[in-house]
């Protein structure tokens, strides 16, 4: 004869094992892991921040080393050479005058009396 | 613990981390079981429950209905565990004949089973051979005496269906125990 199985017989018995303590270790386990989450992603924000100010560093840098390339160039020569000249010592500056006093092509002295 | 859920969504409101404290504390250990029943090892639904409360804090303030709060917090666990299946790979939950034999190796892997009880034993094999839903409705109904619209919330699906199966889940488990006797 089948016997008829009854839900009653075993009711809401299972075979499984909670250890003890569980529950306890589960709350603070939770609330650990929130925190130590919480805690990284502002660590992840200041990264991210100093990611961005580094970035935003390096855009300002090639900005103005490209605009510094980009200038013309000062064409003005004499400027130089008006430099160079008071560069020189006074004797050197008096001997360049006299040679250009005694030019045949760049002194006035001589061209005037043409 | 008798925690009224009113009482939890009102704590939450005016301060979250007190009000997820008596969540924790209502729900810690029927979610513990209803997980267990689902993954079988403690080690994985000691996993599963901490995430789940891990995802139930950071979605709490997006709770539409507040008078679901067991439903939500189960529907939460409930996805947890069959995420943590499916990457197992188990079959448990798929065919009949697999299924028993993967859960019966999951029980006997696990340190924490009290085999002695042997009908206890049989009658979460039965469960364990179900297919995923019916397992689900009966656990739910069966272990925590949940209402059909309960299910069908954490499950889900519809209250007729929720129906449906735990009442093919009570037959297909009746006659697997009737086997065994």
């Amino acid at each position: 004869m089948e016997k008829n199985f009854d839900f009653k017989t075993v009711g809401k018995r299972m075979p499984y094992v909670m250890p003890e303590g569980f529950l306890t270790d589960m709350e603070n386990r939770v609330m650990e892991s929130l925190e130590a989450k919480t805690a990284s992603r502002g660590k992840c924000r200041i990264y991210n921040l100093f990611r961005s100010m580094v970035a935003a560093a390096a855009v300002a840098t090639l900005f103005i080393v490209c605009h510094s390339a980009l200038q013309p160039r000062n064409m003005n020569v004499y400027s130089d050479l008006d430099q160079a000249f008071d560069n020189l010592s006074y004797d050197d500056q008096q001997l360049m005058i006299d040679a250009y006093d005694n030019d045949v092509f760049l002194s006035d002295t001589y061209n005037s009396n043409l | 613990m008798n925690i009224d859920n009113n009482e939890i969504t009102r704590t939450i409101t005016q301060d979250k981390e007190k009000g997820f404290r008596l969540l924790m504390a209502k729900f810690s250990e029927p979610l513990y079981w209803h997980i267990r029943r689902l993954v079988v090892s403690h080690d994985d639904a000691q996993d599963v429950e901490q995430e789940t409360f891990i995802k139930a804090y950071r979605s709490i303030d997006r709770l539409d209905n507040k008078d679901a709060l067991t439903a939500w917090i189960y529907r939460i666990a409930t996805r947890q565990a069959l995420t943590l299946l499916e990457q197992n790979k188990k079959t448990t939950l798929m065919s009949e004949a697999l299924g028993e034999q993967d859960a019966m190796a999951d029980m006997t892997a696990d340190s924490y089973v009290d085999f002695s009880d042997l009908e206890a034993v049989r009658l979460q094999k039965a469960i364990l051979s179900l297919p995923r839903k019916q397992q689900l409705a009966f656990n739910l109904r069966y272990y925590d005496e949940m209402d059909y619209d309960q299910i069908a919330q954490v499950a889900e699906t519809t209250a007729t269906t929720a129906r449906v199966n735990y009442h093919l889940a009570k037959e297909k488990i009746k006659r697997y125990m009737q086997q065994e006797l």
